[in-house]
């Protein structure tokens, strides 16, 4: 393992999260969802100063997605609206892989997964095949939510926890974590 | 070290039945003459290709479709109860259990569709759900592979669903990518669009062949690019890379594909980014190309392991079926399969799929 980088905050707004990434990214996150936005200031703060290979492969684990935009949409289908292409786009978890991918140049996978425990290892044993495999050189993996207070009973905090692995340390810091 | 990995069983419910009798059935009366009455048949009022199904809401046909098609999946395999509780699951989905999120918002979170997975099957393993656009259920059964290829596990059910919601079909409108005309022609210069379809397939991977038909699995890639969230790079390079990367994979010259499974979506841009990466991926070795959009419709994240449960079908029956819809486009250097061909049960075949976000995903299963 090379670096691991947390967000763990109270329930936040969205134009907060934006300010944050603007002052580190000129990355075009218009009419983006939270989900999508944690997602990439979590994994650019993780990769900060880090020099590593395009081949890089993203792992994002999550256990709720876009859940206020899923919300939304819901509300929209119920109120019998029009939902518009950004309201699909944000509901669509996979794009925050993507945008991820984008910001950092990297051409590796990109691959999202649901997770049931709030946990990374899914996500870091897909990165561990793929590196074993040679099929990318680095890895990063990630755990992005966003708060689920105010939906349903239960509650959370905005997450963005974000590992990187280089190729050369691999195997042994990922067992250490999954362990 | 590395094993080998088989196809021991497979299911597949879609608009063409809900049992490989009827799928076969069906696929008998799509010839190009009436083709466009019988998606007009199949679509129904919904405009997309639809699971026959009795069930009284969505959350009931979610979870009945699916537990129907991951038990047929099972007996054809012949696992014995040990034997299910080795399965790792893995499941490829683009909306996932919104189609009940949307009847009533009761359960936060994706997990519960693993869990009830791991119950029907009794597995005492893991489950991962894999949501990567088009490309899911194909990511899926890619990394199932590899892990057994690599001995981290014994064995998988891998499975693709996706079935009716109004987020999906609103979500494409929006974007204005459905076909207006409801007719699938891939790669067709008149085609105008997708057609939706809802479907759902599992399959068991395994070591060890359960019959003499069953295909291996051989190779496969996944390459993305950071072109579009909803459109492939135009040039086509990285879905010829993600072809190429795949026939590495498996240690095969271009020479031993016989077949090739456009990912042919129907849209204009894919249609046209997937044309010039089939082109530079197969230059000067022609390959017949087919697609199965045209008989179930475009069932997304689903469309990976649903497409393997068809053509496999197709296959062992003695025929690949030829390309619906497609008549003519200026630009392509290559004719989807214009004629049904006879098969013996065997070939090696290249599935290529293409998913928002760039994802593009490649797999090689043969039989010889």
């Amino acid at each position: 393992m090379k670096k691991y980088y947390q967000l763990l905050q109270e329930k936040t707004d969205i134009s907060i999260y934006k300010q944050w990434l603007k002052k580190i990214s000129d990355i075009n996150i218009r009419r983006s969802s939270k989900f999508n936005i944690l997602a990439i200031y979590g994994a650019l703060k993780c990769m900060d100063n880090i020099h590593f290979s395009q081949k890089l492969g993203i792992y994002l684990l999550t256990r709720y997605g876009p859940i206020s935009n899923v919300v939304n949409v819901l509300d929209k289908h119920q109120a019998k609206q029009k939902i518009t292409p950004f309201d699909f786009l944000n509901i669509n978890s996979n794009n925050a892989a993507f945008y991820v991918a984008r910001a950092l140049n990297a051409t590796g996978k990109n691959m999202v997964l649901t997770t049931t425990n709030n946990s990374l290892a899914d996500g870091i044993k897909l990165a561990q095949l793929d590196m074993t495999l040679n099929i990318i050189d680095d890895a990063l993996v990630g755990l992005v939510d966003e708060s689920i207070d105010g939906i349903l009973t239960e509650t959370s905090l905005d997450t963005s926890q974000w590992v990187y692995f280089s190729n050369k340390y691999a195997h042994c810091q990922a067992d250490q974590i999954i362990s | 070290m590395t094993t080998d990995v088989f196809i021991t069983g497979s299911a597949l419910a879609c608009s063409l039945g809900n049992s490989s009798t009827q799928i076969l059935t069906n696929l008998k009366y799509w010839d190009s003459e009436n083709y466009e009455n019988l998606v007009q048949e199949a679509c129904l009022n919904n405009t997309l290709y639809h699971i026959h199904h009795s069930a009284q809401s969505p959350t009931k046909k979610y979870y009945q479709v699916l537990a129907n098609v991951v038990n047929k999946a099972i007996k054809k395999a012949g696992l014995t109860y040990k034997m299910q509780e080795e399965l790792t699951i893995f499941i490829g989905s683009t909306s996932m259990k919104i189609a009940s999120d949307e009847e009533q918002l009761t359960h936060l979170g994706n997990g519960i569709i693993g869990q009830f997975v791991a119950d029907i099957t009794h597995s005492k393993n893991h489950f991962y759900l894999i949501s990567t656009a088009c490309t899911s259920s194909a990511n899926a059964f890619d990394y199932a592979a590899k892990m057994i290829k690599n001995q981290q596990i014994k064995r998988a059910l891998v499975i693709g669903i996706e079935i009716l919601n109004k987020s999906t079909k609103m979500g494409f409108e929006s974007l204005l990518l459905l076909s207006e005309k409801n007719i699938y022609r891939p790669f067709d210069e008149t085609s105008d669009g997708i057609v939706l379809g809802e479907a759902c397939s599992a399959l068991i991977l395994d070591t060890q062949r359960n019959s003499s038909d069953d295909f291996a699995y051989l190779g496969s890639a996944n390459v993305c690019d950071n072109y579009s969230e909803t459109t492939s790079n135009p040039d086509g390079i990285s879905i010829a890379e993600c072809l190429n990367k795949a026939l590495q994979d498996a240690n095969l010259s271009i020479e031993q594909i016989d077949l090739i499974k456009a990912h042919a979506t129907g849209s204009l841009n894919n249609n046209l980014a997937e044309a010039k990466g089939l082109d530079l991926f197969m230059q000067n070795h022609p390959i017949p190309i087919c697609a199965l959009k045209p008989f179930i419709g475009h069932t997304l994240g689903a469309c990976g392991t649903n497409e393997i449960t068809l053509l496999l079908l197709c296959i062992k029956n003695g025929f690949v079926p030829s390309v619906r819809g497609f008549n003519h486009h200026n630009e392509l250097t290559f004719t989807p399969l214009q004629n049904k061909i006879k098969t013996h049960g065997k070939a090696n075949i290249l599935f290529n799929y293409i998913g928002f976000s760039g994802n593009n995903t490649a797999i090689i299963l043969g039989k010889k």
